[in-house]
Order: structure tokens, then sequence, then C-alpha cells
């Protein structure tokens, strides 16, 4: 197996467990409903394991974004036989591919992430709205990774 | 307009990016909302540094964020991988010392 494949595998076997543990912290979180009210918000902070796991969240929320974005994307898009180049650019063409939805989904994803690790826990009205769309955009980063790995393990892994 | 030209970049008297700004502000928030540019692109002795909007507009909390998150995927796609940070106030709503300093110190584009 040559090196680009090599690293590809196993990029795939590293955001597997990230998202893994990703779906894992937001069940602990929110135990799947993705409903964040103020109120509700506002009870998760009030106990110290509510604040860990929603710390550990956003940064799972964060890791897996950067490691697909970052390192699988291109890795990928290597392995094809294609150039890279900037982050948006790949995104482009994996979403040409139809291995991403929506570039502009994963932008959304990119911002929120900033907005979920530096939004002031003080300010629960704020901060509900971001837990509730990065509660949904988990769903479609697991879903777009799991068909960038069916398509990667078929086509680019395969024999 | 004399005055309110932003220095967004330097490169251009016609400042392209500005002109992105206001469209895509335009097309996300509505024609009427106004823009400001504040922090480090003001500073005319620096190079480039983050790209700071603030922009102030009716709505509840969630949707803001949901046209913060469009126009800032929207500007990214545009304005390409530069730093973009977005600060959106609630029309009504209580001032942070962040839109206070927006406020202040911004220009519009």
């Amino acid at each position: 197996m040559n090196e680009d494949r090599q690293a590809l595998l196993h990029l795939l076997e590293l955001v597997t467990k990230e998202d893994k543990h990703l779906l894992a912290v937001r069940r602990r979180l929110l135990d799947d409903d993705c409903r964040v009210t103020e109120e509700r918000l506002v009870a998760i902070l009030d106990t110290d394991i509510g604040i860990d796991r929603l710390e550990s969240f956003g940064a799972k929320f964060g890791r897996m974004q950067d490691t697909v974005i970052d390192k699988l994307v291109p890795a990928l898009l290597r392995s094809a036989g294609e150039t890279t180049s900037a982050a948006i650019d790949n995104l482009n063409r994996m979403e040409r591919l139809g291995l991403v939805r929506s570039v502009d989904e994963w932008l959304q994803m990119r911002r929120l992430r900033n907005r979920l690790v530096h939004e002031y826990l003080d300010e629960p009205g704020t901060l509900a709205p971001v837990l509730e769309r990065a509660c949904h955009f988990t769903d479609r980063m697991h879903e777009d990774f799991q068909a960038i790995n069916e398509y990667a393990t078929t086509h680019l892994l395969d024999g | 307009m004399p005055g309110t030209e932003s220095k967004l970049k330097h490169e251009s008297g016609a400042d392209p990016q500005a002109q992105i700004i206001r469209e895509e502000v335009a097309n996300v928030f509505g024609p009427e909302t106004e823009v400001r540019l504040f922090g480090s692109r003001l500073d005319d002795t620096r190079q480039g540094g983050d790209i700071d909007l603030y922009i102030e507009a009716p709505g509840d909390a969630g949707e803001l964020l949901d046209r913060e998150l469009a126009l800032h995927a929207r500007l990214q796609r545009r304005l390409g991988e530069q730093r973009i940070d977005i600060v959106v106030h609630g029309r009504g709503q209580q001032l942070r010392p962040v839109d206070r300093h927006a406020q202040e110190t911004g220009v519009r584009l």
C-alpha cells in the first residue's frame, strides 16, 4: 500500500473514533434531543458534570471538523489523484463528488464551533441556539463522514 | 460618500471587498441593514488583520444566529480564507461591551 493510501486509512480510523466519541458525548449531554431552550441550558450549566460535558462536546465537535477538513479531505483527494488546495476549494470538490452534501454547511459548522467554544457561559440565551444547531450539525457531520468512509473504502482502498 | 469610505483593503479605491460585504449583508439580513467595520482592519498602519463586522438587526437569538452563520459562509466563499468575525446585536437587546466598542469605533461600509 502506498503512502497516500496508508495516510488515508489511518485518518479514516481516526475520524471513526472521533465520530463515535462525539456522538457519545452528545448523548450524555443532550440525550440526543437537540431542542435546547434557555431553561434547559441553565439546568445543564447548573452542574459541574453538565459544564464538563458541554466543554467536551464543543472540543470534540471542533476536533472532528479539523481532522476532516484539514487532514482527511486532502488525503482523500490525493489518493484519488487530485491536487489539493485551500480548504474551501477542497470542500467544493468534495461537494461535486457527492461526498459532502453542502460546503456551506461545513463553513457554518466551522463558525458555529468558534461560537460554541468562545460563547460566554453567563449568556445562556445566546448559547442555547448555538448548542441546538451544533447538535443538529453533528448528525450532518456523521452522515457526510459515512459517505466519505464508504467511498474511500470502496473506491480508493479496495484491492 | 467621503468620510464613510472603509479602509477594508488598501489595494483599490473601489474596495471590492466592501462591496461584497454590503451585497451579502443585504442578501442575508435585508437591504436596509447597516454594517460597520471595526477592529484591526481600520488601523492604517497594519496590513491585513481580521475583518470584524458589526450588524444590528431585529430577531430572536436563534434567527440572528442562523443569519450570522449564513452570512459568514457566504463571505468565506467570496472573500476566501481570511479571518472574518461577525458581531450581531439583536435590536432592543442590552448592549454588550463589544457592541458599544463597535458602535463607537466602527466605520459604516
